[in-house]
């Protein structure tokens, strides 16, 4: 019988890693494209829809698929909670920055200068929003984390119960029969 | 780490890298990168190394102390 040949491990892991940082090149291409066309060359949704729907479609079948693998969607260590949280704050300013660019220079010759509170309170604005949507983001992919591992916790549970032989159960009797005494009367 | 007492198993048997590649089924590349020390496998190929020497996982893997 003709042996199954198997693959080499390491270069199954090399080609998952190329695949790996091609996926993260081309995604991060799309995002670059994406805030090219809106704030440089000022083109409507229409025409970088597309590489935002592609990235979010990958995104959400990572997220997907690790809930269904049992794969660490998140870090969920003290540290790992706390590079979350600078991360969602990161990405919230980088937004505000971007679209505090793009209002200034559009509304800019209403404002009375940057400190504006009119302009402020739009930063503000666009600073909590983006929080506000960026921590649902990060709760929905901590949800499906717990989720993931929970099945998985419930499927090593089942296969340990099915190894697990079930305890041999006592023979049922009835009511004890009284022990025999033995006669002391002489 | 380099794994001498893989590269000495292997030499004992009388086999090359690639006749011990061909029995564990990866290439060749792979037994010289473990040789060398520049990768680390998998339990599982570790176990059929260990098989295709005649040793066990000790003799090849255990760090020396």
């Amino acid at each position: 019988m003709k042996k199954k040949k198997e693959k080499d491990e390491r270069l199954e892991r090399l080609s998952d890693k190329l695949m790996k940082e091609a996926y993260l090149l081309v995604a991060v291409a799309l995002l670059a494209a994406a805030v090219v066309k809106n704030y440089v060359l000022d083109l409507p949704l229409g025409y970088y829809a597309t590489d935002l729907v592609i990235v979010l479609v990958s995104v959400l079948y990572i997220a997907v698929r690790s809930m269904f693998c049992g794969n660490a969607l998140v870090n969920d260590t003290r540290q790992g909670r706390r590079v979350t949280v600078l991360a969602a704050l990161a990405l919230s300013l980088v937004v505000t920055v971007l679209v505090g660019v793009r209002n200034y220079m559009t509304y800019g010759e209403n404002y009375r200068g940057l400190l504006d509170p009119y302009f402020l309170a739009v930063l503000a604005l666009v600073f909590l929003s983006c929080l506000a949507l960026v921590s649902a983001g990060l709760y929905a992919i901590y949800y499906c984390h717990k989720k993931g591992q929970a099945r998985v916790d419930k499927q090593l549970e089942e296969a340990e119960e099915e190894e697990t032989p079930a305890p041999a159960t006592p023979a049922q009797s009835g009511p004890e029969e009284p022990e025999e005494h033995k006669d002391e009367t002489p | 780490m380099k794994n001498k007492r893989m590269k000495i198993a292997r030499i004992e048997q009388d086999m090359s890298q690639e006749e011990l590649a061909n029995l564990v089924g990866v290439t060749r590349q792979t037994i010289g990168l473990i040789e060398a020390g520049n990768y680390n496998p998998t339990l599982r190929l570790c176990v059929a190394i260990c098989k295709a020497l005649g040793k066990t996982l000790n003799d090849l893997f255990w760090e020396e102390a």
